[in-house]
């Protein structure tokens, strides 16, 4: 597990922001906000000061042959859980 | 015509003046007066940089605040600010950095970021109008702390997990295959939806354990939304993500230990559940009260 102390100032903004705004991280829309130690945030500050607004679904789910495929694929080992997640956390 | 326009302008002109000299009262936690009275914070630079970190007692409560100009923080001009992730990135760290600072030596009722105030009439009159559950909540996180956990999922784990438990899945495939192209369709649509809902009540399941285990010896906690995989920009999914009010001490230790057996026990039995804590945090999901946030216009 990763239990990150909040002094060490290792906390991403993204959870500093969570804690802190009065709603949240919200995601709206396409609002991308890059910033130079994060990756890719996307905010919806907006939602700070103004009532709560439709929020976007626009993640498209696979399908059912997709998802055979990747499980397929993850039993050959070609995308195995640990070394995904490790290159992401980095 | 001309002279309206005139006119017009000689009045923004004369606004932007006032903005210029305003000041705002920026304010970070309130404490109790008794505690405050026993430390000093000097020298500490407030979210202005201008101005220091000062406190402002009224009878039994102290508010940590700190002057600031109106052209930063009236509402307008603020709104703007938030936008500018930048700004915003310095001022929200000042604000949890400090905070985490107040909450090492003092007793506090943390204050979302942003909370201003026109002038010290008005805080002094909100600090009277609510004092007694401003006293309450003040009791309530009192020795305590609160705690993040973020859960993630592997979807391909558990869509295994899911196909592999479901033999239904597999005859309703065959089905579908039998079917005409346009059925089809729709058959696959509707199973997809199936399988979804079943991995998402299949994660479930297994994040409610967690959680009911940590209710246990925690004295409040509040679920909070996941982000989705846009923002948090990972291939594992944010299944749970809920914050914990605990008595600092055993509490703490119980559920840091609770977590670590969780997560040892999911990677030997490959369970895709991946286990991600953060705090000690001051008890901002546990201070709120409404009409705290107040803000001023411009």
């Amino acid at each position: 597990m990763q239990t990150e102390s909040l002094k060490n100032k290792d906390v991403s903004l993204l959870d500093i922001l969570d804690a802190v705004l009065e709603k949240g991280v919200v995601l709206r829309g396409d609002i991308t906000i890059s910033i130079a130690d994060i990756d890719l945030v996307y905010l919806d500050l907006r939602i700070l000061l103004s009532s709560v607004e439709t929020l976007m679904e626009a993640r498209k789910k696979p399908g059912v042959m997709e998802m055979e495929q990747k499980i397929k694929e993850a039993e050959r080992g070609v995308a195995g859980y640990g070394t995904e997640t490790d290159t992401v956390s980095e | 015509m001309i002279l309206t326009r005139h006119k017009c302008m000689q009045k923004e002109r004369i606004q932007l003046n006032e903005l210029e000299n305003e000041e705002l009262i920026y304010v970070y936690a309130f404490l109790p007066a008794q505690e405050a009275s026993s430390e000093k914070i000097t020298g500490i630079k407030g979210i202005d940089p201008n101005n220091e970190v000062k406190f402002h007692t009224r009878t039994e409560l102290t508010a940590v605040i700190c002057k600031v100009p109106a052209t930063d923080f009236a509402e307008e001009n603020f709104k703007q600010n938030v936008e500018n992730i930048k700004w915003l990135q310095q001022r929200a760290s000042h604000h949890h950095e400090l905070m985490n600072t107040l909450h090492d030596k003092f007793t506090i009722l943390p204050l979302k970021f942003g909370t201003i105030y026109e002038n010290e009439e008005r805080l002094e009159q909100m600090m009277s109008e609510y004092y007694e559950q401003m006293k309450t909540i003040l009791e309530e996180v009192q020795d305590k702390e609160e705690w993040n956990l973020k859960i993630y999922s592997d979807p391909q784990v558990f869509s295994k997990k899911v196909l592999e438990e479901n033999r239904e899945i597999e005859a309703k495939k065959k089905e579908i295959s039998e079917l005409s192209k346009g059925k089809q369709f729709f058959a696959r649509k509707k199973l997809d939806q199936f399988i979804t809902d079943q991995i998402k009540a299949e994660t479930e399941k297994k994040c409610k354990e967690v959680h009911d285990k940590i209710l246990k010896f925690s004295q409040n906690a509040e679920v909070k939304k996941n982000w989705e995989q846009k923002v948090t920009g990972r291939d594992d999914e944010m299944s749970w993500n809920c914050v914990y009010l605990m008595e600092t001490g055993e509490n703490v230790e119980a559920f840091t230990r609770l977590v670590e057996e969780y997560q040892k026990h999911s990677v030997e039995e490959n369970e895709g559940l991946l286990f991600e804590s953060t705090g000690p945090w001051p008890a901002y999901h546990f201070a709120n009260f409404k009409c705290l946030t107040n803000s001023v216009k411009s």
